[in-house]
């Protein structure tokens, strides 16, 4: 993901209404595809008013950004992003199951019939809409943490650096996350790994 | 840089990430942008919590305005609507205050604000009649026996030996026993009245029967055999 230029995140301070655009425009997808993986099916409705609501925390907060210390302004916008998505979790009171204590979301339980690899499994062209809707309920299924970090790094392509600074903890700590969340999602995937 | 992606390691990350990517996400909606920027343009004009400073004399300000009402140094106007509406909020009240004590007080404005609604009794005393139902419910739930075919009350089967008393051989009760008609009885005798006041629902028991009905017999043939003897004695004499 190609970092914002300091020059449109100095304009935007200033009110420029075009740097603000290309912020926009340049982290829309970005953030809201993150929204949308991470907080899952049960907010889909509400990802885009949620995005919003991150980018004007984002824009109220811009004066605090300090480029002088090394960090990326897309490394800072995911910060805003994984807190306001917390903050969501937290007021909705989902919880979600943590993948430390090895539990498995009961809700799709049933849909797993195909870990049996003695199963067929139709042609593939007719499930990527069902595929999409299984790799989701999976990454729905994983803790907070091992989500956004899964997130960060398979779908947006981000550094672990970069992982580590959003969501303020060591790489190390992101290391293992991602490593478990792997393992966790190939577990639950793999009858769809092998076609 | 990498080299071709042929082992199976390789083989496994890149199948991965093709499942990952069955996973889409919808695209932005065209507007999104633009009423993300007017939002922040607003919050521009108005930020959250940047409200402008009040005046530096706003607290004096409102001190003296405090201070003026309390001395009651109001406007002609002023008083005059706010004895209107004490007026309308009072007139339906029962309060002694007389129109003419109202105006010498000042106005209604200072007046007590209404005392809320008395709760009623019903309402009061609902919980109380609630808490007395559940509480004789759970005393008949109790008192009914337990067990299979069990559908008598326990007052009625801690009466019930009452009744079985009455089944005695040595109680005159059990020789009608239902099966003879009080009908027959004669009154002349204390021993029928005592019999004709005995009530007559009390079970037969057949046994009470025969034996009555033996002792009878008995009796009918000690009878007759006793004016035999006597004859018999006589005969001897």
């Amino acid at each position: 993901m190609d970092d914002i230029p300091f020059s449109d995140i100095r304009l935007a301070r200033e009110g420029d209404p075009d740097a603000s655009r290309r912020i926009v425009e340049q982290l829309q997808r970005p953030i809201i595809a993150t929204i949308h993986r991470f907080l899952g099916r049960r907010f889909r409705e509400d990802v885009e008013d949620i995005a919003q609501d991150v980018f004007l925390k984002l824009f109220r907060a811009l004066d605090r950004f300090d480029e002088e210390r090394g960090v990326k302004f897309t490394t800072w916008a995911f910060t805003f992003v994984k807190n306001h998505c917390f903050d969501v979790l937290k007021k909705r009171r989902i919880s979600a199951v943590s993948i430390d204590s090895g539990a498995v979301a009961e809700e799709d339980e049933g849909q797993w019939e195909l870990a049996d690899g003695s199963v067929r499994m139709p042609p593939h062209a007719a499930l990527d809409s069902e595929l999409g809707a299984r790799i989701e309920a999976a990454i729905e299924s994983l803790s907070p943490d091992h989500r956004m970090v899964f997130i960060l790094r398979e779908y947006e392509q981000m550094d672990l650096k970069s992982i580590a600074e959003a969501m303020e903890v060591s790489e190390g700590t992101i290391k293992s996350r991602l490593h478990r969340a792997k393992q966790a999602l190939i577990a639950r995937l793999e009858p769809y790994l092998k076609t | 840089m990498n080299g071709p992606r042929n082992s199976p390691e390789d083989r496994d990350d890149a199948a991965w990430q093709e499942l990952l990517r069955c996973y889409r996400t919808p695209e932005p909606s065209e507007g999104f942008a633009d009423a993300t920027l007017w939002r922040i343009a607003m919050g521009r004009h108005d930020p959250l919590g940047a409200t402008p400073p009040v005046s530096p004399d706003f607290t004096d300000r409102v001190c003296a305005a405090l201070a003026a009402d309390r001395a009651g140094h109001r406007t002609a106007p002023a008083i005059a609507a706010a004895a209107s509406i004490a007026r309308d909020t009072t007139a339906s009240s029962d309060s002694a205050e007389t129109p003419a004590a109202r105006s010498e007080t000042g106005s209604g404005a200072h007046a007590p604000a209404r005392a809320p609604a008395p709760v009623e009794l019903r309402s009061r005393v609902a919980p109380y009649l609630v808490a007395a139902a559940m509480l004789v419910a759970t005393a008949v739930a109790l008192m009914w026996p337990k067990g299979p075919g069990a559908t008598m009350p326990r007052v009625q089967a801690i009466a019930e030996p009452l009744f079985d008393r009455t089944r005695t051989s040595s109680d005159p009760v059990s020789m009608i026993g239902g099966l003879i008609p009080v009908a027959e009885f004669t009154t002349t005798t204390e021993a029928a009245d005592e019999l004709f006041e005995v009530p007559r629902f009390a079970p037969p028991s057949l046994d009470d029967f025969f034996a009555a009905d033996l002792e009878a017999r008995h009796r009918e043939l000690r009878a007759q055999r006793e004016p035999h003897a006597q004859q018999s004695g006589d005969a001897t004499k």
